[in-house]
């Protein structure tokens, strides 16, 4: 009855296909460092699962968005696990994704065929960084605010386009309930989307192009 | 092709046995969450005070992995410190394409582990220096 049901979908679902491309794949004798890329796509799911759920109270408006912050800390049952988790995670995504590019600039992976590979992942890195600065005002006290007001006044000094880069992002010349609708949109929608199709196409090459061996002597 | 560089090597298949090396790594991510969130009932994510536009405090600083590059602008001119990120993003995504080399020996292995070593001392230091200054 399994077998039948297994036969089943596989023939519509090409489920054998998958184990072999995706599992059954020969990799070379790789060490520890290689664990970082799937590391760092759990910890985005973690994000993601954690990040779903603190919407689900968070208000992305000047007038409440500190309160509903306090309320999932005090008053939500096991909000503050969820947006503890929520907040080390990302420090830790951060770490992770970085020392994930170290090492695969360590060992020269970025090298013929992978260049898409890495580009990918620089885009990945970037989103990540773009996730850390969005995901920083929206707790909307003190430290979020000013941090804010500096880091979008940065891009202001680029010649030419900087006051425009500044105005798209602030919505207007100050910080206003504009910044803080358009830093939450970015955050749970614009870069969770670019970094889930990134990931898409990065795992795509990843299996398609096989992972790098380790640089030895005789290579 | 790829593949074809993976002839006369050494393999594993991804599964089992990369496969459940990275499940262990997923395990301990997860046993971090729930330390981390343990260590929450002591020491709660802090929110401090409500933003107050009318108030600048006397420290402003960024969330930490962006305080190397807040440092770092703080004694290059205003223009080329935005400069200098967005061109070493440029350079670092199009890597690829200026080292292409074919490696025979491990020497470029060793010169990347200096290159490594160098970027990431001056990045803790002015991650360091940042936080505390």
């Amino acid at each position: 009855m399994v077998r039948r049901l297994f036969q089943w979908l596989d023939e519509r679902l090409g489920l054998t296909t998958i184990h072999d491309v995706v599992l059954d794949r020969k990799v070379p004798k790789v060490n520890w460092w290689f664990t970082l890329g799937s590391a760092s796509l759990f910890l985005f799911l973690i994000q993601g699962i954690t990040g779903v759920f603190l919407t689900v109270y968070y208000v992305p408006s000047p007038d409440h968005a500190y309160d509903s912050v306090q309320y999932i800390m005090n008053e939500v049952r096991f909000g503050w696990l969820i947006r503890g988790i929520h907040h080390w995670g990302a420090t830790l995504m951060v770490l992770v994704v970085f020392i994930h590019m170290l090492r695969t600039f360590f060992y020269a992976a970025y090298k013929y065929p992978r260049e898409l590979t890495w580009i990918s992942g620089v885009v990945l890195l970037l989103a990540t960084l773009g996730m850390g600065f969005t995901g920083y005002l929206l707790p909307w006290n003190q430290r979020a605010y000013w941090a804010t007001t500096v880091g979008t006044q940065i891009p202001g000094t680029i010649p030419f386009i900087g006051p425009f880069i500044t105005s798209v992002m602030r919505g207007g010349s100050e910080l206003s309930a504009l910044t803080l609708a358009r830093f939450f949109s970015v955050h749970i929608w614009f870069l969770p989307a670019v970094i889930a199709a990134t990931i898409g196409l990065h795992l795509y090459l990843v299996i398609r192009l096989g992972i790098s061996h380790i640089p030895d002597e005789n290579d | 092709m790829p593949h074809e560089q993976l002839g006369n090597e050494e393999t594993i298949p991804f599964f089992p046995d990369q496969f459940m090396r990275e499940f262990r790594v997923m395990i301990g991510i997860v046993v971090l969450a729930v330390i981390i969130g343990i260590l929450g009932l002591i020491n709660p994510v802090g929110l401090e005070e409500p933003a107050d536009p009318f108030n600048t405090p006397a420290h402003v600083k960024p969330e930490w992995y962006f305080l190397g590059l807040y440092q770092l602008l703080k004694f290059v001119p205003k223009t080329t410190g935005v400069l200098i990120p967005i061109i070493g993003v440029v350079v670092l995504a199009l890597w690829p394409f200026f080292d292409r080399k074919k490696e025979t020996d491990l020497k470029p292995t060793k010169i990347r582990a200096i290159i490594v070593a160098i970027g990431m001392l001056i990045l803790i230091a002015l991650t360091i220096w940042g936080g505390v200054s």
